[in-house]
């Protein structure tokens, strides 16, 4: 693989002139084949499919290069042309009523091996859900939507995408300590809130 | 997670991947800023493309573990030739996935001397220094595939010498039961037995090749079947949609304080090898094994013989492994009675 720590710009400029056209294209592709594999892999494309897809992505780049002004980071462009692939991917093997795709692995749970446990990517959403009745969910829920909305926003990843504090800090671009010292003030009020029903409730 | 995007893809209710852009590159106005913070704190969909986003950015930043490189190459290859404009790869530069495993010993040398020639004829350019770079990482990815596959080939050998010590085993009972009394539906099955093992080991004899010639796996009904000897039951674990069938016929030869194992692959789309994992009830491992996929009995799959089982519960895995991937094909509970 190519330097990883080259600069892009040089690069893209000698794929949009005439000159070094092939070489430049070739350093692309050699360098971000790895990272879209497993982008299309992730999404739960074959192997096959996941050839086919960097293929396609890469085409659409050889052709838009010039669409291309910097406005976003080159690597978010290209992740914006390899997500729209996927999607039309998808959308044809919809029409094209295609079955036999692969599903993930999920175990029932008793006895299973911590692979066949592990074999979804998708996590077990709202454990709030299984720990809770209806009626305590419908009054939880809306002493969460009444605080202030950052500490909203941290609760709900918490407890509805059941997200960890750093992963939460990541998507609201604010520091973990941040996210845990509004989680820990948003316990406090919650408790407060609802009583003893929520005494040891976990966030 | 189809994550929808913008452009002529609408996003819906969803955050388009354009602006997910935007919001992760600081680019967004505070208002909608905020609005779409809102809307990641209720979707786990669009979080799911954000951590997506975050995953490719360190993966473009070197984070990302490399697969095969045969396979870029291939991918290189079509695109090349989709591109006009482009110059194609040189025949020296062919996926080594596609020769046969017995060719690859000798074709070592030719690959260097196919790059000399190659550079040779392009000349000290920049291209080329690029290209004697992906040739040294080509052939080196070669040399591990030979490797790989001498190790694939003693294992089937191995295979091969179970297959027979199963062949003699066989006739020994054969004997046993026409020497005490006629029973001539045994006989007829045992007799079954050993022309079905007697073929298997020919083939085998025949095509001495090392098992992993199939870097695709097809797409076809997936199931597996697996029947034990009488005094053992079985009961299947299905993890997916019809991966396995569980049950089936009772092997007729029988030996004591042996379980033996019939894992018929047939319906299954062909894998280089399969593993076998067996553990105990506290999940200790007490023996694990890997069978070639395509040359013990031909297509049709396996025969496990495990001995030294006391009583009680243990639990089975089978594993399909082809070059690029490893999938868990089931897990059985196997009581020992």
């Amino acid at each position: 693989m190519s330097r990883q720590d080259e600069p892009i710009e040089p690069i893209l400029q000698r794929l949009r002139e005439a000159t070094g056209r092939e070489e430049s294209f070739r350093i692309l592709f050699d360098r971000f084949y790895w990272p879209l594999f497993r982008f299309f892999e992730h999404r739960g494309f074959s192997t096959e499919e996941c050839q086919d897809l960097i293929q396609e992505t890469f085409l659409r780049v050889y052709r838009g290069i010039e669409a291309f002004r910097g406005e976003s980071r080159w690597e978010h462009w290209l992740f914006r042309i390899a997500a729209n692939t996927a999607i039309k991917a998808l959308r044809h093997r919809a029409a094209a009523k295609r079955t036999g795709q692969e599903m993930p692995l999920e175990g029932d749970g008793e006895g299973d091996s911590p692979a066949l446990a592990a074999g979804g990517s998708a996590r077990t959403p709202e454990p709030l859900r299984q720990l809770l009745g209806m009626e305590m969910r419908e009054l939880l829920t809306r002493a969460i939507e009444d605080l202030p909305p950052q500490m909203r926003r941290c609760v709900r990843l918490r407890v509805l995408q059941d997200l960890d504090y750093d992963e939460i800090a990541e998507i609201l671009q604010l520091s973990p300590s941040t996210v845990k010292v509004q989680l820990f003030k948003a316990r406090k009020r919650l408790q407060m809130e609802l009583g003893e029903a929520f005494a040891d409730f976990d966030l | 997670m189809d994550g929808k995007s913008d452009d002529d893809l609408k996003s819906g209710p969803h955050v388009g991947t354009r602006r997910l852009i935007a919001y992760r590159e600081g680019r967004l106005p505070e208002a909608e800023r905020e609005a779409l913070q809102e809307h990641l704190s209720l979707c786990p969909r669009c979080t799911g493309l954000l951590r997506e986003l975050r995953a490719f950015e360190a993966d473009a930043a070197g984070a990302v573990e490399p697969g095969p490189e045969p396979l870029r190459q291939e991918a290189w290859e079509s695109l090349a030739r989709r591109l006009p404009g482009l110059p194609q790869t040189s025949p020296a530069a062919r996926p080594i996935a596609a020769l046969p495993s017995r060719q690859r010993a000798g074709s070592s040398f030719l690959y260097y001397a196919a790059a000399a020639l190659l550079l040779a004829a392009i000349g000290f350019s920049a291209w080329s220094a690029v290209t004697i770079r992906q040739e040294r990482r080509r052939l080196a990815a070669v040399e591990q595939r030979l490797e790989e596959r001498e190790s694939a080939l003693a294992a089937a050998q191995r295979s091969l010498a179970e297959a027979e010590r199963q062949l003699q085993a066989a006739r020994d009972q054969i004997q046993v039961i026409t020497g005490s009394k006629p029973d001539t539906r045994a006989t007829e099955l045992l007799e079954a037995r050993i022309a079905e093992l007697t073929k298997a080991l020919d083939e085998l004899r025949r095509t001495p090749r090392a098992p992993g010639g199939h870097d695709r796996i097809s797409a076809g009904p997936r199931q597996i079947d697996l029947s034990a000897a009488p005094r053992f039951s079985l009961r299947g674990k299905e993890p997916g949609d019809g991966f396995l069938r569980g049950g089936g016929a009772a092997n007729p030869v029988r030996q004591a304080d042996r379980v033996r194992l019939a894992v018929d692959t047939s319906g299954h789309p062909a894998f280089a090898e399969y593993r076998f994992e067996l553990v105990d009830e506290a999940g200790k491992m007490l023996w694990s094994g890997r069978r070639p996929g395509r040359s013990l009995l031909g297509d049709a799959g396996t025969t496990l013989a495990l001995s030294g089982l006391g009583p009680g519960r243990y639990r089975l895995r089978i594993e399909g492994l082809s070059p690029d991937s490893t999938e868990l094909l089931g897990e059985y509970v196997l009581d020992v009675t």
